[in-house]
């Protein structure tokens, strides 16, 4: 609707909408009323809810009669209302119809309803908003705010609506913005307020500013703006996207901002950007859709068998035609009516009616149910959360829950997934010499600075695992300005190096400092809370600088002592001078980054005194120790971009005047950019080769390396380069290109500095993870966009290669080449297989297979990716037990994933926690997003969202395995109580003359999977479990039935299809040949016949029951008594609502007979034989994994109970029992790490677990399959 | 929550614990119950089935073999007013339908313990056809004053009286129209008169509730298959009239399957000649045959019973209970083989296979 309003209104207005402040409109006039100039924008209050009470009825209805299935029931009810088709009362069969519109309904009106209670809680926030008549910022909820309305909001509120910044606490009018919630990065954006308005920054008075505006008409690109606001007749300032801030984002690094609301509510760009949920359709829910494909078949079958049936029937009574009385049970008004034909053609359309229960249509409805409920459980499950950052599962996507217990190729990111992102400085290198930073085992007192020292928005300390290195401390303390510039002192040039280096860390960046916790002076309720500042609001605005400055200058006489004078302990020197100053400026002192790897370096350089203090475009202030506060002027900020894979500053020296040029960058971008006397000169050349070398270790070391370089740039050379420079910025046309020319063109003829290896530490438990995944049966790949070396030093910290393996590195530059590797390699494999098979052949005992895992680059991948090579990549992927996928862009990424799911037809899931891996996260059959560092935007793509890597498991092996086997049995459960009713309706048509009669009350029909079985199956579902949760974290194989879909095969109908036709023959023909030569009525008939296929379809379910919690008990006889009670009151009371059958003390006669009774036991016995023997048959003999571990637990148990009545001390005996017992203990407390006990279990388990393995090679394949 | 909205909380509100409750109920960790079925565990359960069955099918066979029942088909029985012609010949003959062909049938029958029934048995009658099923009304039937125009459409088409839509059938409808009507009456030695009771044969709960007499009969006729008016079923006992006759009220019970039999007459056992039954020896039969049923290849018959309390002669669910009791003995046999031959501890399986096992699952060749 919103669409099409907006539609018409984009057709037939203007491209630009005018706004008028509201303070200068008149405050009576109301914001709808026609004269207001900002009427017809829509206002600020957000309404996603679809209904209201009123509406909700008509409006639901009429979405739900768009469904498919829905549409099939209706057809049913409206065929039931011809009178010569009809076969149920007619008001019986609205029944089902209505019930299922009835739960869609609730459901649709509670999720509505959660709609609207959160829309009502946005709504309800609170802001201010200049209020004319008062003349001051009075608190509003967000709602009320309406275009042109002034708003002010303070640090680290979130913005209401899309609001055009006009003033900011800052001076050059500069506010951050935290763009999260809209894109998902995490880095602090600038926005600036609208410059060249007339406005003396600190009288800015909201009711002086007249100014029309004019922008553009709301649209949904996020990145465009364009508007102007016009200062007088002739004079219009132009507006972009910075003076921008849009709805949700938050106000970040700046005291308070004030600005004038262009868009609000539906038309701010944050929510027409918004796009509803994905429906993926689950393996399962295919191979279901496929039986009831069988299902329709079987439907169509039976309608034409009876049809034709009931014409033959009717023509052998041929001499109806001369008397219709001489045949009294066929009675028609007129015989035009009699012919085979036509009433065949007629009672077809009874039997669709009749029949229709075959097609399990209430199985969508609780399918949905039972996973709502296994959802649930799900979020609830403690294991999940994680207490650093308050997170619990969560669940976006409610229809896939099985597949989780389906998966067979999990695709992984790595940094933040793996790893926790958290970047901690490891070691650098400088001038070609080594600083490892080993860990000392010494408690270093110098380090609990740190322990303020803490960035809100990165959680954890970056220094506390950092040992300072003395030598570096020993050259960096007396750093200071005047000694890098002078080569010519005593300064030696390593020195030199070294304390460039640090400065280099600290300022070649664009970290963000703010010092204090931003403050507004203006409380919530809009007034102003320090009277002092009532008469000027911006004087106040440096008072927190001169607060900085007073508490630096009296913490510098500290630590500006000599530090030669105490050379042990070496690094407290820096570092008390530091602590003195972070303890008192620790609580103000905040790092805002864009990456985590910067934070780590500046965090780094602050660690050995190298601070620094302030960010401003124009300046960077450093704190160096010896020198103090320095400000250094900033020239330049060349940004980082993936082509140069690099950035630097250009900075201008204070004293010398002199122009430098720092880059950081990875180590290609930078080493190939490097001064030619790294290649010409011995002492340089060296340096460069030791550097690379370090570089090296410190990636098999796993850490990431980052470049040093910078460049002295002369005075004409840089402004021959500003020339250039200012063009290609200026220029609209391949902007780009030219500034990416310009940046390259000064990035050139560096001198390396140094390298700085910082570790991306694993998070909790993945090598244990992984190695339980891989025992699982699932492959897991791991795609990265990081280098070759860091990638595979992760895949062997976390397990994923073993020193055992043969690794394969596939890197090409050209296509014929990457065929040749990968053709080199598959053919390899396959010979050294039939060579070790030859092997094995001869020497049974020794052979071990080799294992390959691959490693390919981002290069190499993109050849591989194409069509004609990728069958052998994937025949070479499939070979191998693990795949790295290094320097993969996003699209890629998600290329890999849909490679693997649609041509090898696996199933898939996808983990990352960054904007990258949203790609992936949305090809993969299942979505996770890891919600860590890097804000919301891979969990908002995701299907489930974890908080650490680890979790996956449980998620995985537990409840997918949980999931998959419930709806497995629910399905198969709803198909056979679908198929035992219409086989009992069939037979007894053979004995009604093909005339679409029925023998069991139509009510009970309609209710019967409504009320009477349809409980049982759905607690079950969300119930049910075959083992525990320790039992599947601790045999991993188990998954592999999953993985196999073992659990519902094609099989599975059929073995359903023959249970319930034998059952249904055995509840047919033994009540029917009992009740022979005892002139039983219809509806008695009939009546046994229910009450024994209600019994025998809840025993069924019972015997289906895997673990028996009181729910199950309950309702299953619940159930039963449901509709025990049900027939006995309602064939109490006489009623003639449901002809033809009139029910009236039916069921009191009925079961009064004793043979009722005899009839319900034998074919309850009879019917459940064979399910009872194969099973029993299939378990002693033919035991599943999971029917082993049964078997063992219950042995255990047993084993217990005798001990105890021997009253022997359980310590002292030990049997497989115990370990087993002893395994649930500790596995119960789910702790990963393999201390000694739990890794000798470990094996034990293994051993039983190839014991069970080989069990089942031995064992002929006999037929099991579960149901 | 809407979009461009933060997920977390309002920056200044301390966040809440999200912790998950540790209950037994939520975390899925309820005490449970997990049986197995192994060759073990059901064996005792197959033999105490067979144990419990085969007793059981005996009595039940006991039972039904103590039922003396005697069945006589009268299908094609002589006309007695006119010998060489049966009476199912009779009513081939358009002209007789409504008319009587009373037919004598002389049985010698063996000694009845107990309460004798009669009944009247028909075979290939589909009573449980759809439309016959359908076609009555009961409010009609309750006694309730249902108008000829608000009858149940479902009676069509002996709802209302052809060409006049005011008048209507009482009571409507194929089943009420197709009335069983044949009367029988018995007597013994030539010369004792078997009394044959006319009530206690249907439903207590039909007769007392179910069908009523309406206050009047305006605009009501009799069905055209039926002699008399519903009124005037049995004028002698007023209970036993309208609606009420058990008659039927036994008919309007539609039978579930094609060759049913239905109660027709209780014994009066308060004869002095029959208080312990019906005397062995010669039984004279005489029937009023107005029921036509070999248009639809009918029979008709009518059965002498006694009763038990399984009901009536039906050797079949004894024989079934013997069947099902045996087989469970023999599964149980069967399962106590598999128990001792293969059934041992699942742990001893592995030990046995392990030594042949491969290396590793080479499922990627």
């Amino acid at each position: 609707m919103g669409n099409i309003i907006q539609r018409l209104r984009s057709r037939t207005k203007p491209k630009y909408r005018t706004i008028v402040p509201n303070c200068a409109v008149d405050p009576e006039i109301s914001h709808s009323h026609k004269s207001h100039p900002n009427h017809g924008y829509l206002s600020n209050k957000i309404q996603t809810n679809r209904y209201s009470v009123i509406t909700f009825l008509p409006k639901n209805l009429f979405e739900q009669f768009h469904r498919y299935a829905n549409l099939y029931f209706i057809f049913l009810v409206a065929l039931n209302w011809v009178p010569e088709v009809n076969a149920f009362a007619k008001e019986i069969t609205m029944l089902p119809v209505i019930f299922v519109l009835a739960v869609t309904a609730v459901k649709d009106a509670y999720e509505d309803f959660q709609r609207y209670r959160s829309d009502k809680k946005v709504n309800s926030q609170n802001c201010r908003k200049f209020s004319s008549t008062e003349k001051r910022y009075v608190k509003t909820d967000w709602h009320d705010i309406h275009v042109g309305d002034f708003v002010h909001l303070s640090c680290n509120e979130i913005i209401p609506a899309d609001i055009l910044l006009l003033r900011s606490s800052d001076k050059e009018g500069i506010c951050h913005i935290e763009t999260c919630n809209i894109d998902g990065e995490n880095n602090l954006k600038q926005r600036y307020s609208v410059k060249g308005l007339d406005t003396k920054e600190c009288e800015f008075d909201p009711s002086d500013f007249h100014n029309v505006i004019e922008v553009e008409q709301p649209n949904c690109a996020i990145y465009k703006f364009k508007g102007y606001i016009f200062e007088n007749e002739e004079n219009k300032i132009a507006l972009n996207r910075d003076n921008l801030l849009l709805r949700g984002c938050v106000i970040r690094n700046t005291d308070f901002i004030e600005g004038i609301c262009v868009y609000a509510g539906h038309e701010t760009k944050a929510l027409l950007n918004n796009r509803g949920p994905r429906y993926k359709r689950s393996k399962l829910e295919r191979a279901i859709n496929r039986d009831v494909v069988w299902c329709v078949v079987l439907l169509l079958f039976l309608c034409f068998f009876c049809a034709i049936g009931s014409g033959i029937w009717l023509a052998d009574y041929n001499t109806i035609k001369e008397n219709t009385n001489l045949v009294p049970f066929i009675s028609f008004g007129d015989l035009d009516k009699y012919s085979p034909l036509y009433q065949g053609f007629i009672v077809f359309w009874t039997y669709v009616i009749m029949y229709q229960v075959v097609i399990p249509l209430p199985l969508y409805v609780s399918v949905e149910l039972v996973k709502l409920g296994q959802v649930y459980f799900m979020t609830q499950d403690k294991e999940f959360y994680h207490p650093e950052s308050d997170k619990r599962l969560e669940c976006r996507a409610l229809n896939i829950t099985e597949d989780l217990g389906q998966i067979q190729y999990i695709f992984s990111d790595k940094t933040g997934t793996l790893t926790e992102n958290v970047m901690e400085f490891k070691s650098c290198t400088i001038g070609g010499v080594d600083y490892p930073h080993l860990p000392g085992d010494e408690e270093s007192s110098e380090n609990d600075i740190d322990s303020k020292f803490s960035v809100p928005s990165r959680n954890s300390s970056i220094l506390e695992n950092l040992r300072l290195e003395p030598a570096l401390q020993r050259e960096l303390s007396n750093m200071c300005l005047r000694s890098l510039d002078s080569v010519e002192l005593v300064i030696p040039r390593h020195v030199q190096r070294v304390q460039e280096f640090f400065l280099l860390m600290a300022v070649c960046n664009t970290v963000v400092v703010s010092h204090h916790p931003h403050e507004d002076n203006i409380d919530e309720s809009g007034f102003l809370t320090d009277p002092q500042f009532v008469g000027g609001i911006a004087s106040r605005i440096d008072q927190p600088l001169d607060k900085y400055s007073r508490l630096s200058r009296s913490s510098s006489p500290s630590s500006s002592q000599d530090p030669r004078d105490s050379l042990t302990p070496v690094p407290s020197e820096g570092s008390i001078g530091g602590s003195s100053l972070l303890s008192d400026m620790s609580s103000r002192t905040r790092y805002e980054a864009e990456s985590p790897d910067e934070l780590a370096l500046v965090k780094a350089a602050s660690t050995y005194g190298c601070r620094l203090l302030k960010r401003s475009p124009k300046t960077v202030v450093v704190w160096l120790p010896a020198e103090g506060e320095v400000e250094l002027e900033i020239l330049h900020i060349l940004p980082f971009d993936s082509t140069r894979k690099r950035m630097s500053v250009i900075l201008r020296h204070p004293l010398s005047k002199e122009i430098t040029l720092y880059t950081k960058g990875a180590d290609s971008a930078i080493l190939s950019v490097l001064d030619k006397s790294f290649k010409v000169d011995e002492e340089y050349r060296l340096q460069r080769d030791q550097t690379t070398e370090h570089l090296t270790q410190y990636a098999m070391k796993g850490l990431r390396t980052l470049c040093m370089a910078k460049r002295v740039l002369k005075e004409d050379q840089y402004k021959a380069w500003l020339v250039d420079y200012l063009v290609a910025s200026a220029s609209i046309e391949e902007r780009e290109e030219l500034m990416l020319k310009s940046f390259c063109d000064i990035e050139t003829g560096l001198d390396l500095l140094g390298a700085t290896g910082i570790e991306d530490k694993l998070q909790d438990g993945v090598p244990e993870t992984i190695a339980k995944l891989g025992e699982a049966g699932i492959k897991l790949w791991v795609l990265t966009g990081d280098k070759q070396e860091t990638a595979i030093q992760i895949a062997y910290s976390t397990k994923l290669f073993t020193k055992k393996q043969e690794v394969l590195q596939l890197n090409a530059t050209t296509k014929e080449e990457a065929e040749d590797l990968l053709r080199h390699h598959s053919e390899q494999i396959s010979k050294d297989y039939k060579s070790s098979l030859k092997e094995h052949n001869n020497d049974t005992s020794t052979t071990v297979f080799r294992e390959y895992v691959l490693v390919i680059d981002g290069t190499t991948l993109a050849f591989a990716l194409t069509e004609e090579l990728d069958p052998i990549f994937l025949a070479l992927c499939q070979k191998c037990k693990a795949v790295v996928c290094c320097r993969a862009t996003p699209i890629q990424k998600g290329n890999v994933v849909k490679l693997v799911k649609e041509r090898l037809q696996k199933m898939t899931l996808a983990i990352g926690d960054g904007a990258n891996d949203v790609s992936m996260i949305q090809t993969a059959d299942i979505g996770i997003g890891i919600s860590g560092q890097e804000g919301m935007q891979a969990v908002m793509a995701s299907d489930f969202a974890i908080a650490q890597f680890r979790f996956l498991l449980r998620l995985l092996l537990v409840h997918g395995h949980w999931n998959y086997f419930r709806l497995s049995n629910f399905a198969a459960i709803m198909f056979y109580k679908s198929l035992i009713t219409v086989f009992l309706l069939f037979w007894f048509q053979i004995y009604s003359g093909f005339s679409g009669s029925l023998m069991i009350d139509s009510l009970y029909l309609m209710l019967e999977h409504l009320l009477f079985v349809s409980v049982p199956p759905i607690v079950n579902g969300v119930f049910d479990k075959d083992t525990s949760a320790e039992q599947l974290l601790d045999k991993p194989h188990l998954y592999k039935a999953g993985q196999n879909s073992k659990l519902y095969t094609k099989w599975t109908f059929g073995i359903i299809f023959l249970d319930s036709l034998y059952q249904s023959l055995v509840i047919y023909f033994i009540t029917h040949y009992s009740y022979t030569n005892f002139g039983v009525g219809l509806w008695e008939f009939g009546t046994t016949i229910c009450v024994c296929m209600i019994l025998i379809i809840l025993l069924q379910i019972g015997l289906e029951t895997n673990s028996w919690v009181w729910l199950q008990w309950l309702f299953l006889i619940l159930s039963f008594m449901v509709f025990w009670m049900f027939a006995i009151v309602s064939n109490a009371i006489f009623f003639t609502f449901n002809p033809p059958s009139n029910p009236y003390w039916v069921m009191e006669n009925t079961i009064s007979q004793a043979i009722h009774s005899c009839i319900a036991i034998i074919v309850c016995v009879l019917a459940l034989l064979p399910r009872v023997v194969i099973k029993s048959i299939q378990f002693t003999l033919f035991p599943t994994d999971i029917d082993i571990i049964k078997q063992q637990i219950q042995e255990t148990m047993t084993t217990e109970e005798k001990q105890d009545v021997r009253g022997y001390d359980n310590d002292n005996v030990n049997t497989t029992g115990l370990v087993n017992a002893q395994t649930m203990q500790t596995s119960d407390s789910s702790n990963m790490n393999q201390d000694n006990a739990s890794s000798s279990r470990y094996n034990e388990m293994k051993i039983s677990n190839n014991d069970v393995a080989a069990h089942k090679r031995n064992t002929s394949s006999f037929l099991v399959t579960k149901l | 929550m809407a979009p461009g909205t933060p997920s977390g909380s309002p920056p200044g509100e301390k966040t809440k614990n999200r912790r998950p409750k540790d209950t037994k109920f939520k975390q899925q960790k309820l005490p449970a119950w997990q049986p197995i079925l192994t060759a073990n565990t059901v064996l005792p359960a197959f033999f105490a089935i067979g144990v419990a069955f085969i007793p059981l099918g005996v009595a039940l066979l006991v039972t039904s073999n103590n039922i003396t029942e005697f069945v006589l088909d009268y299908t094609n029985c002589e006309n007695s007013q006119q010998p060489n012609e049966t009476c199912a010949e009779f009513f081939e003959n358009v002209n007789n339908t409504g008319k009587i062909c009373q037919c004598q049938k002389q049985v010698d029958l063996p000694e009845f313990k107990g309460q004798v029934y009669m009944y009247y048995g028909l075979t290939n009658f589909y009573q449980n056809h759809r439309r016959y099923v359908k076609s009555r009304d009961d409010n009609q039937l309750n006694g309730q004053s249902v108008g000829v125009s608000s009858l149940n459409t479902d009676c069509d088409p002996y709802r209302t009286v052809k060409g006049n839509d005011s008048e209507g059938y009482a009571p409507c409808g194929a089943i009420a129209n197709s009335l069983f009507n044949d009367t029988f009456t018995m007597t013994f030695n030539q010369t004792v008169q078997v009394n044959l009771l006319k009530t206690g044969i249907a439903w207590v709960s039909d007769k007392s509730v179910k069908f009523k007499n309406p206050s009047n009969w305006d605009h009501m006729h009799k069905p055209p298959n039926w002699a008399r008016p519903v009124w005037e079923l049995d004028v002698n006992v007023t209970s036993n009239n309208g609606y009420k006759n058990e008659d039927l009220i036994v008919w309007m019970r539609t039978a579930a399957l094609p060759s049913f039999r239905k109660l027709y007459r209780r014994i009066d056992h308060s004869q002095a000649e029959f208080k312990d039954g019906l005397q062995a020896g010669t039984y004279n039969i005489t029937i009023d045959y107005s029921y036509p049923v070999t248009a639809f290849q009918g029979t008709k018959s009518i059965i002498l019973t006694t009763t038990s309390w399984l009901g009536g002669k039906n050797p079949f669910l004894g024989i079934a209970y013997l069947v099902v009791g045996s087989l469970c003995i023999i599964l149980g046999v069967i399962f106590s083989v598999i128990q001792l031959k293969w059934g041992k501890r699942v742990g001893d399986f592995g030990k046995t296979f392990a030594k042949s096992g491969l290396v590793k699952d080479q499922s990627i060749w």
